[in-house]
């Protein structure tokens, strides 16, 4: 534990003055923005809005950064010659990654808002002031922003440890590469998969029938949702499940490859 | 990395990431077995 906590200040003092830096700057950038607006006289605005992709853009930027010292011969002599584990290493670097980073642009989002709802009232403005922070659900709106990170961080994450130039072009291209094969390939298994429906050429004369619908070709054979809703494997409609459930899978997937990708460079 | 001949999937990790592109794969492969299944069970065609 204390080796872990030897770990995590080292990646603190590393990383804590550019990613305070970053997410301030970027707060400040989004909360001018809106400033704009105010030639005419002050309108209340809501900062939170982007908040969710300022955090993606920004997370992914820091994330492909994390395993930074592998790129430089000398800071990755000291990275790999560092006295902690594998895992307390790749822990330190995902806690700063994700909770603190989360924490810092957060903290950054209530310090714009609050410093615009200041402006706002000194210039005058009045009305709608709970705008400012979300309608006071920006707590709401920094969690579900966290959740949608956290998998998105975990792929970039890996691209890091992965990758040894250009971490993050790489690891998006890859991403691209993976899902445009499978679109490729999902086409081609459809075509073969459901031949005759594609095709229309069925094992009768007549118009096919489903359910009580007669089917013709403009109607399209599985458009209807109540069909879907009879043919569809019961993971595909459990809907907010599955979303979490992958979320997870790949959550800690990347997070368990990354540790392995970096005990494999260690070795 | 393939930086290497050879090197490439002797990693583990390159391996797994094989692995992984697979079962996506695979698991595409079998959803569309199973809704044409499902999809021959209910279309009935009028001769």
């Amino acid at each position: 534990m204390k080796r872990f906590q030897h770990a995590f200040r080292h990646e603190l003092v590393l990383h804590w003055r550019t990613m305070s830096v970053t997410t301030l700057a970027v707060a400040g950038a989004v909360m001018l923005l809106q400033m704009v607006r105010w030639w005419r006289g002050p309108l209340a605005f809501n900062l939170w809005n982007g908040f969710g992709l300022v955090t993606m853009v920004i997370g992914i930027i820091i994330t492909t950064g994390m395993f930074g010292e592998l790129r430089s011969p000398g800071s990755r002599l000291e990275l790999l010659l560092r006295p902690a584990s594998v895992l307390e290493k790749v822990g330190a670097k995902l806690l700063v990654s994700t909770v603190l980073f989360m924490t810092l642009i957060t903290g950054a989002f209530l310090l714009a808002s609050l410093v615009s709802l200041l402006l706002y009232l000194l210039l005058g403005g009045r009305a709608d002031l709970l705008l400012f922070f979300d309608n006071g659900q920006w707590l709401v709106t920094a969690g579900a922003a966290f959740f949608d990170y956290l998998p998105v961080q975990a792929v970039f994450f890996f691209g890091s440890v992965y990758f040894r130039k250009n971490p993050a072009g790489r690891t998006l291209l890859a991403m691209v590469g993976w899902v445009a094969s499978y679109l490729v390939l999902s086409l081609a298994m459809t075509r073969l998969i459901f031949a005759p429906y594609v095709t229309g050429r069925y094992a009768g004369l007549g118009a096919p029938r489903a359910l009580g619908f007669q089917l013709d070709r403009n109607s399209g054979f599985i458009a209807g949702s109540r069909i879907w809703a009879h043919v569809a494997p019961g993971f595909l409609l459990s809907g907010r499940g599955l979303g979490i459930t992958v979320r997870v899978l790949v959550l800690l997937t990347f997070w368990g490859l990354s540790f392995l990708r970096f005990r494999e460079t260690e070795g | 990395m393939l930086r290497r001949g050879g090197e490439g999937l002797r990693k583990r990790t390159n391996r797994i990431l094989a692995a992984l592109y697979l079962l996506g794969l695979l698991v595409i492969l079998l959803t569309m077995i199973v809704i044409r299944y499902r999809l021959d069970a209910i279309i009935e065609v009028t001769i």
